[in-house]
């Protein structure tokens, strides 16, 4: 099952001519030249640059959703409005349609907004939930608490609010995380909204300048292409295995009692 | 504070506060692409000139004169109906052997992880070749089971089987919603349960699977929504024709050439309209039959 | 009753912003002021060196022009269609962007190029020294829209040493069907098992044409077919034949291939012999090659039509710009300017100018000598490329996945020329 991942890391020290004729996990000669080649980038711009872009990118978007959705997802879990069950299904339909014709659309409103050419149209959006992923999943996560929480917590005379803050959020720490792994990871892969909307070399993301090594036309990349591959899924990996502790181990100490 | 206020109204006011910032997206980002692609499913439209209306006419066109839509709805369902369980059960699967309160399995969550970070990297392709393609590595281990199979990414009747474990492979994502949803199982059920000395099958049965249901729930529905969605893995393997001989031309795949490879954004939004229509069935079904199946903390 | 409210709400939204209607900045202010800055988006496709090249490129021009600012958007070709598109759609479409013939008939179908003609008049573009086939190349209906780049031919790229290997002589420009199945059977006879002699090209579109081009025809013709149910029988029976005689890969191997980069293709890894490609491209297989590569024309019909299209690859004009004349003044500088050539080093094959060519004639590798060599020979009988109708890159398609369905023996010949006919002719008229 690993053998695809052991085989791209070890391709990335081998020389690229030797990558594709050769499928063992034990190369003949290793060579660092590929990471040295790679991370120089395009054009003067190196990888140190992009990994900033998408560092700051990911980091503004991860904030926003956690934010904006919890308390959607409160909302809907817990509070009373009216045609709830009509937002509720609407909620749901915007997911269902496949983002390709959503794209010029989308595209307009930024262009009209001038956010074109900055993080903003990748970013803004996050800290007003319109990713009903997250929503859904904390809306189950929340549905799944027992109710007699919050009743205990209204007798004692907490509010909404209160409750949202002293029980809700505490006890859905492994939803929020949840959302965090995920909007750091696909922030970070999301590929075409990032070609569209960052244009300048000096704003590329990783994703986008690690596609740079893909098309046809140049020398050979693709040993760049596998070093640098392995480089990004470095940090996201890192930030895997950091968070998903508090998955773990992050309800046990909040107390469930 | 609450004083200040009318009690009634303030309490009628509160749930809009906390749906405030998705009303907001809704209008300002979400309502106007979604609606405009359903009024472009009414019109030609190639992206520059403006939209001019149609009528019903793409839609005739899609169910009456386009072998090709029905050949990638065919691949799609099989798609979503095979991938989905198999990717499900495998990630809840792995989820309970994880969930066990041992060091060191942080590493081993990430290992089993790694699959799905790479998911979208253009290395994806190359890597499957490596593993499917004629002399990759099942193929060779086949052959030395004495099995000769052609390449399973180049035959039409084996490369959808190839994006379907390219699926079950990247089983990370469930499996870590699955993880956190264990974690909220409160360990008392458990404690009790082993006193009326129940084993740990009888555990699973009547705990675990019950507690987990918003979760199951959560992770069928999600996982149908984004493979009937499926575009990445098909457009990158395929090199974006959904060969061999349209084995593997899903329907996203095939509504992105309309749109983006002939300029008929207008095609391209009726399939789109279709495609939710067909989603919102199969959601709308599990939905409906969740009331029977699913229990939340909430109705006690 | 809000519910409904909130959707009146709604579809005025979307009137306000009326879709198409956004493109509202069309004043094209002629008189601009020299010492104006100016900020012009250029966009390309391709891949790192290509970029690193672009880039140097465009400093230079900067460096000569202090009042105008160049910036780049540049992205791999898959995309490069969407992204334009996409900006187009919104309004905001860079002011010059890198085209092709496989892509301007397109872009200017959906009138996002603008007409260059008043601007050659004016003498802001200068196009004098380019070769008047490249000007055909960038001519929509009689109008120009793109300016070269460069230009190249569709050849056999060969692997030299299997050649010698299998005791044969080099092909010569104009060689006929005969001699390529000839020469594909001994090469086939000494590359033995896991290697071949051709890859199967029976569904690539750019080799179709050329073999409809003999027999004085094209793929495509106005808003439909150019050809008929007979030359698409004969073409795929050929294939049948190569494929049954065991001169390309199986089905399953070929159809793994797909269009991979040069570097993974079955020439640079040696499992192939003979590769049908645009001969800018030579270099480009030689870098990732062992063995020496050379270019040969395509078979042809000794009775037929010996004329191969031109392929040319161009920098055109937004329709919307602001700044045609400084889009002028910077493409230009790339088809006129000889620092630009010693840059640019014809990275889309032989600059249209011959000036610039001798500029930078010197300065050439081995495999661009033998490009230029070929495509300087071939020049001599070719003719612009046909123009192609929407939705041909569906038909491309399904040309292919016909190929295949052939080559699966999911399909007779006829059974699947049949099919292609009815299919295309639906898709084109859609």
């Amino acid at each position: 099952m690993l053998y695809p991942i052991l085989w791209m890391i070890i391709s990335s020290f081998k020389p690229t001519q030797s990558i594709l004729s050769d499928n063992s996990l034990w190369p003949k000669d290793l060579t660092l030249s590929n990471y040295i080649k790679g991370w120089k980038g395009t054009s003067g711009t190196t990888f140190a640059t992009f990994y900033l872009n998408s560092f700051s990118m990911v980091g503004l978007a991860v904030i926003g959703n956690v934010l904006s959705c919890s308390l959607t997802a409160y909302a809907f879990a817990r509070l009373e409005f009216k045609h709830k069950k009509i937002w509720f299904a609407l909620m749901m339909m915007t997911m269902m349609i496949p983002m390709h014709v959503l794209i010029v659309p989308q595209y307009i409103i930024f262009n009209k907004l001038e956010w074109i050419n900055t993080i903003l149209p990748i970013v803004v959006p996050k800290f007003f939930a319109v990713d009903g992923f997250f929503i859904f999943l904390t809306v189950q996560f929340i549905r799944s608490l027992p109710r007699e929480l919050d009743e205990a917590a209204t007798i004692d005379g907490c509010g909404p609010i209160a409750i949202y803050f002293r029980i809700i959020l505490p006890l859905t720490v492994p939803a929020i995380v949840t959302t965090t792994i995920f909007t750091f990871i696909w922030t970070w892969n999301d590929f075409f909204s990032q070609l569209l909307y960052l244009s300048g070399v000096e704003k590329y993301t990783v994703t986008l300048a690690l596609r740079m090594f893909t098309d046809a036309g140049g020398e050979a990349a693709l040993g760049s292409l596998f070093a640098m591959s392995v480089l990004s899924i470095v940090p996201v990996f890192l930030i895997f295995v950091f968070f998903q502790r508090y998955i773990v181990e992050g309800i046990a100490t909040s107390g469930m009692k | 504070m609450l004083n200040l206020f009318d009690q009634k109204r303030w309490s009628s006011i509160i749930p809009y506060l906390f749906l405030a910032p998705w009303l907001i997206g809704l209008v300002v980002f979400s309502g106007f692409p979604f609606l405009s692609s359903l009024y472009l499913s009414f019109t030609n439209y190639n992206f520059v000139s403006s939209p001019n209306w149609v009528g019903l006419k793409n839609y005739l066109t899609m169910f009456t004169q386009d072998p090709q839509y029905f050949q990638a709805i065919k691949v799609t369902v099989t798609y979503v109906l095979v991938a989905v369980p198999l990717e499900l059960s495998f990630a809840l699967f792995l989820a309970l052997l994880l969930n066990k309160g041992i060091r060191g399995l942080g590493i081993y969550r990430g290992v089993y992880y790694i699959p799905s970070l790479i998911g979208g990297s253009v290395a994806i392709a190359i890597l499957w070749q490596q593993v499917f393609g004629d002399s990759g590595i099942v193929n060779q281990l086949l052959g030395y089971a004495g099995i000769d199979m052609p390449s399973w990414v180049g035959t039409p009747d084996y490369a959808i089987w190839s994006l379907i474990l390219l699926k079950v492979w990247q089983f990370g994502s469930p499996m870590v919603i699955f993880l956190a949803g264990l974690k909220q199982i409160p360990q008392e059920f458990y404690e009790a349960s082993s006193l009326d000395g129940a084993g740990k099958w009888k555990q699973f049965i009547h705990i675990t699977l019950p507690c987990l249901s918003p979760i199951i729930l959560f992770n069928g529905i999600m996982q149908i929504i984004s493979s009937f969605q499926a575009f990445t893995p098909a457009y990158i393997i395929s090199n974006g024709t959904g060969g061999p001989v349209n084995s593997t031309l899903f329907y996203t795949l095939y509504l992105y050439q309309n749109g983006f490879g002939n300029f008929q954004m207008g095609y391209a939004s009726a399939m789109a309209w279709s495609l939710l229509l067909i989603i919102a069935f199969f959601t709308g079904l599990i939905f409906l039959t969740s009331k029977k199946w699913v229990h939340y903390g909430d109705q006690g | 009753m809000k519910l409904k409210k909130f959707l009146l709400l709604f579809m005025s939204t979307i009137l306000f912003f009326g879709l198409a209607a956004c493109s509202s900045e069309e004043t094209k202010s002629g008189a601009s002021d020299s010492e104006e800055k100016v900020e012009l988006r250029v966009a390309w496709w391709g891949g790192q060196a290509r970029h690193d090249k672009m880039n140097e490129l465009f400093d230079l021009f900067e460096e000569k022009n202090p009042n105008i600012t160049v910036s780049r958007e540049f992205t791999v070709e898959n995309q490069y269609a969407e992204k334009f598109t996409t900006q187009a759609a919104g309004g905001n479409a860079p002011d010059v962007m890198q085209t092709s013939s496989f892509f301007q008939f397109d872009f200017v179908k959906r009138n996002m190029m603008l007409d260059l003609g008043p601007l050659v008049e004016s003498g802001d573009l200068n196009v004098k020294d380019l070769d008047p086939m490249d000007i055909e190349g960038g001519k929509v209906n009689d109008k120009l829209y793109a300016i070269s780049l460069g230009h190249n031919i569709t050849g056999v790229i060969y692997n030299k040493a299997m050649f010698e290997k299998a005791g044969l002589e080099f092909p010569k420009n104009n060689w006929t069907w005969d001699e390529y199945v000839e020469t594909a059977k001994a090469l086939q006879k000494s590359l033995g098992k896991d290697a071949w002699a051709t890859e199967d090209e029976g569904g690539v579109y750019r080799v179709l044409e050329l073999f409809a081009q003999q027999r004085g025809k094209s793929v495509f013709k106005g808003d439909g077919l150019g050809i008929n149910k007979q030359d698409l029988t004969d073409w795929f029976t050929f294939w049948d034949q190569m494929r049954k005689d065991g001169l390309t890969p199986p089905a399953d191997i070929q159809s793994e291939q797909g269009d991979k980069t040069q570097e993974q293709s079955m020439l640079a890894l040696g499992k192939a012999a003979m590769i049908s490609k645009s001969s800018n491209q030579l270099k480009i297989y030689q870098g990732s090659a062992k063995d020496e590569l050379a270019i040969v024309s395509y078979p042809m019909d000794p009775n037929g039509e010996k004329k191969a299209p031109l392929i040319v690859a161009s920098l055109g004009i937004s329709a919307k710009t602001k700044h045609p004349k400084e889009a002028a003044k910077l493409i230009n500088f790339v088809v006129n300017d000889p620092d630009a050539a010693k840059i640019f080093k014809g990275e889309h094959g032989p600059q249209a100018s011959k000036q610039m060519q001798e500029v930078i004639k010197p300065l050439l590798g081995e495999p661009e000598n033998k490009e230029y060599a070929f495509v300087d020979e071939m020049i001599q009988s070719s003719k612009p490329y046909p123009s192609m109708p929407s939705n041909s890159t569906s038909v491309q398609k399904l040309l292919l996945s016909t190929n295949q369905a052939i080559a699966f023996k999911q399909k007779s010949i006829s059974q699947a020329v049949d099919e292609f006919f009815s299919q295309a002719e639906q898709i084109l008229n859609r």
